[in-house]
């Protein structure tokens, strides 16, 4: 027993330190994001606001900002559309066919987002999409909509489908049926779906730097920009404020999902 | 957004449809949004881009009520990447003079508009002079060093001399930044037998030191290396050493252990408004703009009417300024435009072997 | 029908780029597989992609490692401390990729936080050298990946039949012997799924390794990106992108096949 009592704290100890390895990179940029001088240092030097004034003053922030925001939120609503319409047609399908059906429907999440990038600028070439909007929305729209159907396949399945059957036999159409029973019942899993494909397109780096344009550099376009060509602690208030954005959405998340009750287990939770 | 939640009754197509349509509403072209002339210039970034922007950018918009707005990675490849995909948003560009001859060679490049660009001021050196491309500006590549060093190194040798000078040495990963030069010099090549390269020679004496060499990628990095004391000796642009130095990091430069070189600008081919690039070049041949942006960043001018209102007392901290040119050695750009892709092959090679 | 959206979706943006990205491959005029035969011949092609499965090799193992003691923890936790380590595997799972990276930056330079916290303490004399080198690229990518190493694992554990461990206990194992004789091998499940899954995902990794890697650490999506932007052969990185691809393509399959790796996203077979 002597040994039980050594390893408890030794697990202890391991743990706490591989949750301080997670967490301390994440946590870092908050006090160097108040920092006075132009450059990194640490402890950081005075205290200051300068840098907040620079990401939120008018400027390549802020435009890049905005820009992430409308690029994220449509796409993320394009793919939840089109993702729980894929949702449903899945459950519908037969078992086998079902099954090599989602392997393709969550393609976009396998391959690897430098081949997805390359892939697209070359065809965004031809099709003269490279540097719009609309060229990034539909990116990664197909980039989060496999998170979309994971999130609403996994509420669908602990769903009680005998409710749909029992409006539809006291005679609603199929469409009052989706409207008024299946969608208020997978809502918690669309929510959950929405807020996930929201945050990852706000998130997504590498394809946005092959695609986007001058007018279309999103945040991490600019973040990225930031790191390699200006070490500007400017960085560090965009991280900051991503940080909160983090907060927010994850505990978004985590309410979606206890209405749900039934969000995925895994690495989505 | 919210309207299309309380369309409950509408159909799933026609939820689409609304979707699609609202979505194309917000998805102007961007080009129609951008209201207001402009020109983007693709530059270095970092200090150096804004103290062009109070020497250069900010008069030339007050003036012309052009805006000029900034683009990182201004390499060749991106431009050529970009021309391939069809999409050029770069109006102006400058890099290195290698960049002028092999973008023209590539065609990748417009032609200047001299009857808008008046050459007449440059200085009289052959190789400013081209269809294709302006002088910018004058600027040394120095030793810069970390004052805690047991000693003030003096020539190339030191940066080779690890016992004497422990720690680090910073390198530009491009090979054109005067990493074969300052290998050669450091071996025992008299200046004026630089060239043409041994370019063997040079990679074997900087084998001599491969494992304390730290590479920097971009030129906004080298100040970082510097800045932190990651590096005690760096090879390094001397605007952006200086930078470091007035930035009050522990560091000294080097002055006189300098390789001259200059940079140039460049009008890429199919640039969306090449007209307005051709009067913001013009704008800063200008003698005083000239003045300014030595003054604002030590970089020297490449008018030599500019150095009048120059005080004296800067002559020194200047590149190519009458007192560096004295000692500073001039980087081959004819013998790089003819070498510069093999010996890049070779210098990749190397770097991985 | 309800499908259709997603599969125009995947078609246009996912199989018809891709595809044409895999043709390009072995376009050249001197024979369809010059490209391959470049990768194998030039050493320093094959030094990249040799380097790139050692590091996310590396990467797995080192997830696994750190990852293992803390699934544990969460699987025998009481409320309140699973709770808390939950969150510190999640926040960074929800974080953006550059934050952290700057993070790591910031933290990890020679005259960053750590080094300067060491120094200070007279606990080393030189600062250590973790960036910008194989380390950077280690610790950046283990940071990353180790949320996808622990949720699996705790997935098989909480799961786990807690007779086993205790039926090994009472005919007369040691507590080590039984950890290693019955817990470990039980979980042995969740470590593969994990391993596969780490492994797979670090091939395909860009921004860690341009950002932390320095000349050093350089990966094959970085020479994808240096083929594309720097030396615009197409041919060459199309032909890095289809080995890439392939070797995603075909781990999952087998993960899929053999360890169930379907389950992590929540698909039922």
């Amino acid at each position: 027993m002597s040994l039980r009592l050594l390893a408890r704290p030794l697990l202890g100890a391991i743990v706490f330190a591989v949750c301080a390895y997670l967490v301390i990179p994440t946590l870092i940029v908050v006090p160097i994001s108040f920092t006075q001088t132009d450059y990194i240092s640490f402890p950081p030097e005075g205290f200051s606001l300068q840098w907040y004034e620079t990401f939120l003053g008018a400027g390549p922030w802020r435009n890049a900002t905005l820009n992430s925001f409308l690029v994220a939120a449509i796409s993320a609503l394009l793919a939840t559309v089109v993702g729980t319409s894929a949702a449903l047609g899945l459950h519908r399908l037969p078992r086998a066919l079902a099954r090599l059906a989602i392997w393709i429907v969550l393609l976009p999440m396998v391959v690897p987002s430098i081949i997805m990038a390359v892939a697209l600028y070359g065809a965004f070439a031809s099709l003269d999409l490279i540097g719009t909007r609309i060229g990034l929305i539909l990116a990664h729209a197909l980039l989060t909509l496999p998170f979309v159907v994971i999130n609403v396949s996994a509420v669908m399945q602990k769903m009680d489908w005998r409710m749909v059957d029992a409006a539809r036999s006291l005679g609603a159409s199929p469409n009052k049926a989706f409207w008024k029973v299946t969608l208020p019942s997978i809502l918690p899993g669309v929510i959950a779906g929405l807020v996930f494909a929201f945050l990852t397109s706000f998130d997504e780096v590498v394809v946005a730097l092959f695609v986007t344009g001058i007018d279309s550099v999103t945040l991490p376009v600019q973040m990225w920009n930031g790191i390699r060509f200006e070490i500007s602690p400017a960085v560090a208030a965009a991280s900051t404020m991503l940080l909160l954005l983090s907060i927010f959405a994850l505990a978004a998340y985590g309410a979606a999902r206890r209405v749900g009750r039934s969000a995925p287990e895994g690495m989505n939770a | 957004m919210s309207e299309f939640i309380n369309h409950g009754g509408q159909s799933r197509r026609a939820f689409l449809v609304g979707t699609a349509a609202a979505g194309a509403a917000l998805l102007a072209p961007a080009a129609a949004q951008a209201a207001n002339e402009r020109i983007v210039y693709a530059n270095w970034g970092g200090s150096w881009e804004k103290a062009m922007r109070r020497a250069w950018a900010d008069p030339f918009t007050k003036e012309s009520g052009i805006q000029v707005v900034s683009a990182s990675d201004n390499s060749l490849g991106r431009l050529q990447a970009m021309e391939q995909a069809g999409k050029v948003e770069w109006d102006l560009m400058e890099g290195l003079p290698e960049l002028a001859r092999v973008g023209a060679e590539k065609g990748l490049l417009e032609k200047l508009d001299f009857s808008i660009i008046n050459r007449d001021g440059i200085m009289k050196r052959p190789e400013f002079f081209n269809d294709y491309s302006i002088p910018e500006v004058i600027f040394g590549r120095v030793l810069i060093y970390d004052k805690r060093l047991p000693q003030k190194p003096t020539s190339w040798a030191s940066f080779w001399d690890i016992k004497t000078f422990p720690g680090k040495r910073a390198f530009y990963n491009k090979v054109e930044s005067g990493i074969l030069e300052a290998a050669l010099l450091a071996d025992g090549v008299p200046a004026d037998k630089l060239y043409p390269l041994d370019v063997d020679r040079a990679f074997k004496k900087l084998a001599q030191i491969r494992e304390h060499i730290i590479w920097y990628t971009t030129v906004t990095q080298s100040e970082q290396i510097m800045r932190e004391g990651q590096a005690t000796m760096g090879l390094l642009a001397d605007g952006r050493a200086l930078s470091v130095k007035s930035g009050g990091a522990p560091v000294e430069v080097a002055m006189d252990v300098s390789l001259l070189t200059w940079s140039v600008f460049v009008v890429p081919k199919g640039a969306p408004n090449k007209e307005a690039a051709m009067r913001f070049l013009a704008f800063v041949l200008d003698e005083h703009r000239q003045t300014a942006i030595a003054m604002a960043y030590n970089y020297g001018p490449v008018v030599p009417a500019a150095w009048k209102a120059i005080p004296k007392d800067r002559y020194n901290l200047i590149s190519g300024g009458p007192e560096a040119e004295k000692t500073a050695i001039f980087l081959n750009a004819d013998w790089w435009t003819a070498n510069l892709q093999p010996v890049t092959e070779k210098f990749q090679q190397w770097l991985l072997g | 029908m309800l499908l259709a959206p997603a599969l125009v979706l995947l078609a246009g943006l996912l199989v018809w780029p891709v595809a044409e990205l895999s043709l390009r491959s072995f376009a050249d005029p001197a024979g369809p597989l010059v490209f391959y035969e470049r990768l194998i011949s030039v050493p320093s092609y094959l030094q990249i992609l040799l380097r790139t499965l050692m590091f996310s090799a590396g990467t797995a193992l080192l997830c696994l490692l750190l990852g293992y003691p803390v699934a544990y923890a969460l699987a025998n936790a009481g409320p309140i401390a699973r709770g808390v380590i939950l969150i510190a595997v999640m926040l960074p799972f929800w974080t953006n990729l550059l934050v952290r990276s700057y993070g790591w930056i910031i933290f990890l330079s020679p005259r960053g936080v750590l080094n300067e916290a060491l120094l200070w303490l007279g606990m080393i004399r030189q600062p250590l050298d973790l960036i910008y080198n194989v380390q950077g690229v280690l610790i950046g990518m283990t940071q990353i990946m180790l949320p996808y190493m622990i949720l699996p694992l705790y997935a098989v554990m909480t799961r786990l039949d807690r007779r086993l461990p205790d039926a090994a206990r009472s005919l007369g194992a040691g507590p080590i012997a039984t950890f290693f004789k019955v817990y470990v091998p039980l979980t042995m499940p969740g470590a593969m799924a994990g391993l596969l899954l780490v492994f797979t995902i670090s091939l395909g990794f860009f921004v860690i390794p341009a950002l932390l890697g320095g000349a050093k650490g350089l990966m094959i999506a970085q020479l994808i990106e240096f083929n594309i932007n720097s030396s615009l052969n197409w041919g060459m990185a199309s032909a890095l992108s289809v080995t890439l691809l392939a070797t995603t393509l075909a781990i999952f399959w087998i993960g899929d096949r053999w360890f169930n790796l379907g389950a992590i996203w929540g698909i039922e077979r």
